[in-house]
């Protein structure tokens, strides 16, 4: 997986679907994510067609692990299965959710609210 | 009773193992795609396929070993799916959706409840059956 650092905010690109099969390895780029110096963290998910109720878990801990050490974890590059899913579980009142990464850095700019 | 052409399809799969649930995943995909439902809404079935086995796995087989069917059943533009497991019954919410879950866990159910047009747990002599219908949308 692509993990990109800019100057203030660190990236995890994830582009494959999570299942069963991977969610251990989803799970340990995250912690990895949350564990790293920068307090803007972004996960994008462009590519990813395919969450399972596990890796919506690791996701939720994630956003509130991140939380408690000062920092904020937020969610771009949702696509259509993807925004279902979240609005099943009702993720947009657990963490930011955008469309495109681009909306992510204006996020944490302050451009977007 | 797999006919295509009449609208009607049916298959069933035994599971002995977590590995057997990635196979029962492609099979929901296959029918799906046989029976025309859009490639969204063959992942959202795959996901409740995932979803209602693993379920059965933590509900139905404590020891960690375990053998549970998942049968198909796909009529005119209704697809069925159904996961029938001994024993180890569980709970459906009449509200899924509420309140919004902020843990690690418990979402699988509400995920098949919020995809699924109807679930609905069948209990029959020793057996479990979760039944889960998705009408294909125009």
């Amino acid at each position: 997986m692509e993990n990109i650092l800019k100057d203030q905010v660190q990236l995890l690109n994830w582009n494959t679907d999570v299942t069963l099969k991977n969610v251990d390895e989803f799970r340990g780029a995250i912690e990895k994510l949350v564990e790293g110096e920068k307090t803007k963290l972004i996960l994008e998910l462009t590519k990813v067609a395919y969450l399972n109720s596990a890796a919506l878990g690791v996701i939720a801990d994630a956003v509130l692990g991140a939380g408690r050490a000062g920092k904020e974890l937020i969610i771009v590059g949702v696509q259509s299965t993807v925004g279902e899913i979240f609005e099943i579980v009702h993720f947009s009142a657990l963490m930011k959710i955008f469309t495109a990464l681009e909306e992510g850095y204006a996020y944490f700019t302050g451009e977007l609210k | 009773m797999n006919n295509v052409n009449s609208g009607t399809y049916g298959q069933i799969l035994v599971i002995h193992s977590r590995s057997d649930i990635a196979l029962a995943m492609k099979t929901t995909h296959r029918i799906a795609m046989l029976t025309e439902f859009s490639d969204h809404e063959s992942i959202l079935l795959q996901l409740v396929t995932e979803e209602a086995c693993m379920n059965a796995f933590e509900h139905g087989c404590p020891s960690g070993t375990c053998e549970f069917r998942i049968s198909w059943l796909v009529e005119s533009d209704i697809m069925e799916i159904r996961v029938c497991q001994n024993g180890g019954s569980f709970e459906l919410s009449n509200e899924p959706t509420q309140p919004v879950k902020i843990g690690s866990r418990g979402r699988g159910l509400v995920l098949i409840q919020g995809i699924m047009d109807e679930v609905r747990l069948i209990p029959t002599g020793p057996y479990i059956t979760l039944s889960m219908r998705k009408k294909r949308k125009v």
